[in-house]
């Protein structure tokens, strides 16, 4: 019985992992995104202390 | 006169995308660009860590995690296996598990580590900014402690992020107190300004004679945004003819310039003008030829040069 619930709950570890990383990725930035990111928030900051 | 000093600067390490020049302190997650091993904000030796590995090491854990749990219920399920049935149930079952996300964590682990990225960056927004601050005033101190070359490289690691007239101004201005030498790794572009400035001006006047290759669009567009401020320094119109004669490297730049080269083609250095010339009859009419064509028959229609042209 036991055996059945550990196999029951690698397929839905599995499955779960699985559909996280599928919409992980559907967000994922690209990389000119992140360095726009990073510079947005550069400027926001200035602008902040200013 | 300011006298100028001869300087060595360490070549400016260029990365595809900017983040990448970040570290981030292990202890307090303040960030920096200076790439020392100790962070400047916590005093943690050997604290600092690139953005990036950081991020690798956070999927990383999250993998091996996810690797133990699935370990563990196959451990669980062996060791209350009744038949061997479930047994070869429970470990296909593993190893088809196993298979499938170390195939999906393989394919997805670059967007996965972009993201921890960006969790990282709106997360710890407030560290990102006075992380950066933190290393401007790094870069003065070191200013006061009289190193100009170390302060400018600082400054222009700092400048690679930080877009603000202030750090242009400051890294011009010590770019000024330098003996700028042809081979040494220089910017022009990342140090344009918005406003009128006679250094950054002065500073594109030594460009135009040691490194033409520098001078593009955006300093040409900001010659001709501010010409009326320029021709009101002292040598602003020998600064405008040198960067005319910048513009004279390529075809291209005449042809988007020619009210630059047709203000100044006149004070041109004969070489320059040669080039200009080839140009021009090329096109054989238009403001520019004209212009070309009237200083040619007043200053070298009996140079050789020009014959054989």
């Amino acid at each position: 019985m036991v055996t059945y619930v550990a196999i029951g709950l690698l397929a839905i570890l599995a499955s779960i992992k699985a559909f996280h990383y599928y919409y992980q990725i559907k967000r994922a930035p690209s990389q000119k995104q992140l360095s726009k990111l990073v510079l947005s928030t550069l400027r926001r900051g200035q602008s902040d202390r200013e | 006169m300011i006298k100028k000093i001869a300087v060595t600067l360490k070549p400016y390490n260029r990365v595809p995308f900017v983040y990448q020049k970040l570290k981030i302190c292990r202890n307090c997650r303040h960030f920096t660009v200076l790439g020392e091993r100790d962070c400047m904000s916590c005093g943690k030796t050997g604290g600092l860590q690139p953005v990036e590995k950081r991020a690798a090491g956070i999927v990383r854990r999250d993998q091996w995690l996810t690797g133990l749990i699935l370990l563990l219920l196959i451990v669980i399920g062996l060791l209350f296996s009744a038949s061997a049935l479930q047994t070869v149930l429970l470990i296909a079952a593993g190893a088809a598990a196993a298979a499938l996300l170390w195939t999906l964590s393989k394919r997805f682990t670059p967007a996965l580590r972009r993201i921890q990225l960006q969790k990282m960056f709106q997360q710890y927004s407030y560290e990102l900014a006075s992380g950066l601050a933190i290393d401007h005033q790094a870069a003065i101190r070191v200013f006061q402690e009289g190193d100009k070359p170390r302060t400018y490289e600082m400054l222009r690691e700092i400048g690679s992020l930080v877009h603000n007239d202030q750090l242009k101004l400051e890294q011009i201005m010590l770019l000024q107190t330098f003996q700028l030498r042809k081979d040494m790794d220089l910017m022009l572009e990342p140090l344009l300004m918005d406003s009128f400035s006679p250094d950054l001006v002065a500073y594109i006047g030594e460009m135009a004679k040691i490194r033409r290759d520098l001078i593009k669009e955006n300093t040409f567009r900001y010659m001709l945004q501010h010409e009326m401020y320029i021709l009101n320094m002292p040598n602003g119109e020998t600064v405008l003819a040198a960067v005319a004669g910048a513009a004279v490297r390529k075809s291209r730049y005449m042809t988007m310039y020619p009210y630059l080269l047709i203000r100044y083609a006149r004070l041109l250095p004969k070489d320059r003008f040669l080039r200009l010339y080839k140009f021009a009859k090329s096109a054989r009419s238009g403001p520019l030829y004209d212009e070309v064509m009237r200083i040619y028959e007043e200053k070298f229609k009996w140079d050789p040069d020009f014959q054989n042209a």
